[in-house]
């Protein structure tokens, strides 16, 4: 094939700047540590990493759902062991106070102890975490428990007494597919309705008719009250373990989208990424073989026969 | 018999014939970097002894007379042309597509920078947090500022297809008058290199401006150059006649825009169809509409495309957030009333007055939430959640991005090298020159040699010979 002047400076350009493409390619790849600059240089890592980038948008979402709720489960954890010890420190009273040699004034002072036990227990099941009630059911931004005009606990409104009362449901997501359940019942945790002998199942109530039979000096029903107070207690230390069950259950979710994220940032790595140290061999390569067609440039622009002929 | 100064005529017309060799060498090496210049050479011809008017062959044998230049001849194919031109055509319709698709591509591309996908992301997280916090006003103001952001990136990716529109529609009106020019400077030249050729001029380097303006036409649109035997040339394309040379009338073209869609027309307002090279490559990046393209409309993914189906998306967002909101009164409107689309989304007055304004009551918020993972026929043929369609825009605008990008590369690799082997034939080389040069010295010193032994011959008869 005949070869011009034009054909040879013509094809060192194409080169050249093919060349020149490739080093700019193989030197944004070392400073950017991408493997790719557009979607369209690979179409399929692109969407593949777009959808890992979803995903761990939604792991994210997942571990501040499950973090949130942690806190709310420890919080309750303490309430519901706090509530406990009361209940201890009551049941050890009312033995005392069954015991003949306690006078009247003695009762009095149990039973004032009482009524201030009765507002802890109030006290605690009204408690708040970051302005959200944690015994509010599925309404923890309204304040669950109040008083009716006789003394009586309210949940919601409705006497915990004679009212009728059912499951409360608040779902959060804390895994793809998974729900908890992060709403709990007041109504629940102190108990409702009142046994045949006319004794309140409710904590606060219960606590209220001791104190009351107290001042009173009231004592007949007195075992009728160690009873249900043994019950109650029991009742409690079953409602402590369901919450630590519960907390038990997100944590292992929570550690599962650990290693989920773990997964899929190691899994977009290999996909957006570049191994540094390839990067920089081919690098040097294309700078490389950029060197060596600027310098054969140099050898083949200027030259011709005219260049060899001494007139 | 041949006459006593034949030989010294002989020996001039050699003189001649190197020189104006040489002359050819110098007019090479002079234009060895012209763009568009063919390499030319000075056609030598023996010429024969007389032929006279003779009854009888003359006696004895008769010697040629010398020789002659008869033309000054172009070293060109024009196969090579045609071959070059079809495959310009061919590349330049890969490449102003492809630099269309990247301008989309800028919009949607969000491997560097965050845009549609992300915001949806934010959205997202938004609903979980007032799910999971129904009551709490502040997740609802959350929840409203990360719904404007979707509907602002929607105005903001709407303008920016608006402007790309822009640019390109100059683009072609800018090629389009390009074209009408080039076809008035060849008719021109067509015109001086017919008069010429009367005059017997061969006028190569005419007929070189003409051939580059037929290259550079070729890249704006496939055509057919048919060459007339008075030097001129007729082009046709796609739908007729461009320019007729035996009437030196030109078609003149103009861009309509009366159909909704981009079109080239002729005088008369016919669509004139264009079936390959730059012109053709932006019509179908403005025009192409995708799966929205009705019957005989263009099916390829062009801006026209990436409108409508950004406009299906904001409608079927606002649509389905509207629904569900339906209790308290719709969360999304169009600016200005009417139909909302990508370019008039807003977040409607009611919600940006009271972020309350969204419903937090019972399960709706966590069906809001439930509705960014359900699918939903955000278009016709789609069928997916919303980030999913977002996903797919990009998808769309990669693959095809990357398609246009590979053909480009391999249609500019087949055009260079049909220019190689046109090189090959028309191009300068100054070695060869230079040898030429060298030779027709040559030829020259040899001819005048020639002639001096042809005057001492002389010299010996008139004036060494006793009379």
């Amino acid at each position: 094939m005949r070869i011009s002047d034009n054909t040879i400076i013509r094809n060192f350009m194409t080169s050249l700047s093919g060349n020149a493409g490739q080093l700019n390619r193989a030197s944004l790849k070392v400073s950017t540590g991408r493997s790719y600059q557009t979607v369209s240089e690979d179409p399929v890592a692109a969407l593949k990493a777009m959808k890992i980038r979803r995903s761990l948008s939604r792991v994210s979402d997942f571990q501040s759902n499950i973090s949130d709720f942690e806190a709310v489960t420890a919080e309750r954890e303490s309430a519901i062991s706090e509530i406990n010890d009361i209940l201890t420190e009551i049941s050890a009273s009312v033995l005392q106070a069954k015991n003949g040699t306690y006078s009247d004034s003695d009762r009095d002072s149990i039973a004032s102890s009482l009524r201030s036990y009765q507002e802890t227990v109030f006290d605690i099941a009204n408690s708040s975490y970051c302005g959200q009630y944690i015994f509010g059911g599925s309404k923890e931004y309204d304040i669950p428990f109040s008083l009716d005009a006789s003394g009586k606990l309210l949940y919601q409104g409705v006497s915990l007494d004679t009212g009728t009362f059912s499951p409360e449901h608040s779902y959060m997501d804390i895994s793809a597919g998974t729900t908890a359940d992060t709403a709990y019942s007041g109504a629940y945790l102190l108990g409702t309705g009142v046994d045949a002998g006319g004794i309140s199942n409710n904590i606060y109530n219960l606590i209220g008719q001791i104190a009351a039979d107290f001042e009173n000096n009231d004592l007949s029903k007195i075992s009728l009250y160690s009873e249900k107070l043994a019950k109650v207690q029991e009742d409690i230390t079953v409602k402590y373990a369901e919450v630590g069950a519960q907390s038990k259950f997100v944590e292992f979710f929570s550690d599962r989208l650990t290693a989920t994220k773990t997964n899929l940032t190691e899994r977009q790595t290999e996909l957006e990424g570049v191994d540094s140290a390839e990067a920089i061999m081919y690098y040097n390569q294309q700078s490389a073989a950029y060197d060596a067609t600027l310098a054969m440039g140099a050898k083949i622009v200027p030259q011709s026969l005219l260049d060899y002929i001494s007139r | 018999m041949s006459g006593t100064f034949h030989g010294l005529e002989v020996a001039k017309s050699g003189l001649v014939a190197a020189q104006i060799a040489i002359n050819v060498a110098g007019q090479n090496i002079a234009n060895a970097k012209t763009e568009g210049y063919t390499r030319q050479s000075a056609v030598q011809n023996s010429v024969s002894a007389g032929l006279g008017p003779f009854q009888y062959a003359p006696a004895g044998t008769s010697v040629g007379q010398g020789v002659t230049v008869t033309s000054i001849m172009q070293n060109r194919d024009g196969y090579l042309d045609i071959r070059y031109r079809n495959a310009n055509s061919t590349y330049n319709t890969f490449s102003s597509t492809l630099s269309a698709l990247e301008s989309i591509r800028g919009v949607l591309d969000e491997t560097d920078t965050d845009g549609l996908n992300a915001v949806l992301a934010d959205f997202y997280s938004s609903l979980q947090d007032l799910s999971n916090n129904a009551g709490g006003v502040e997740y609802a103001s959350l929840l409203r500022s990360a719904a404007e952001k979707v509907t602002n990136t929607l105005n903001e990716y709407a303008s920016q297809f608006l402007q790309i529109k822009d640019e390109l529609s100059y683009d072609l009106s800018l090629s389009v008058g390009d074209v009408n020019t080039l076809l008035a400077k060849i008719n021109d030249l067509n015109g001086t290199i017919a008069v010429a050729a009367l005059n017997g001029t061969d006028c190569n380097e005419l007929k070189d401006a003409r051939n580059l303006y037929l290259d550079e036409l070729s890249g704006y649109m496939n055509i057919t150059v048919t060459n007339n035997l008075n030097g001129t040339v007729s082009i046709s394309s796609g739908s007729g006649t461009l320019l007729d040379a035996a009437t030196g009338t030109v078609t003149a073209l103009a861009v309509d825009t009366g159909s909704g869609s981009y079109a080239v027309v002729d005088g008369g307002g016919n669509d004139f169809a264009i079936s390959d090279g730059s012109i053709k490559g932006l019509l179908q990046s403005l025009n192409g509409a995708g799966v929205y393209a009705g019957a005989g409309g263009d099916p390829f993914k062009g801006v026209a495309y990436y409108q409508r189906a950004l406009d299906d998306f904001a409608a079927a967002f606002a649509s389905v957030y509207n629904n569900l909101n339906a209790a308290n009164g719709d969360l999304f409107a169009a600016s200005g009333g009417g139909a909302v689309t990508a370019a008039n989304i807003r977040v409607s007055d009611d919600w940006k007055n009271s972020a309350g304004f969204v419903d937090t009551s019972g399960d709706i918020p966590s069906e809001m939430l439930g509705a960014m993972d359900e699918k939903v026929a955000v278009s016709s043929g789609f069928m997916g959640t919303f980030e999913e369609y977002a996903a797919l825009l990009m998808s769309d605008i990669g693959t095809d991005a990357s398609y246009y990008g590979d053909m480009a590369a391999a249609k500019s690799a087949i055009a260079e090298s049909i220019q190689d082997d046109r090189e090959a034939i028309s191009g300068v080389s100054i070695d060869e020159e230079t040898v030429n040069t060298i030779k027709y010295q040559k030829a020259y010193q040899a001819a005048a040699r020639v002639m001096s032994v042809l005057n001492e011959m002389l010299d010996t008869l008139i004036n060494g010979m006793a009379v």
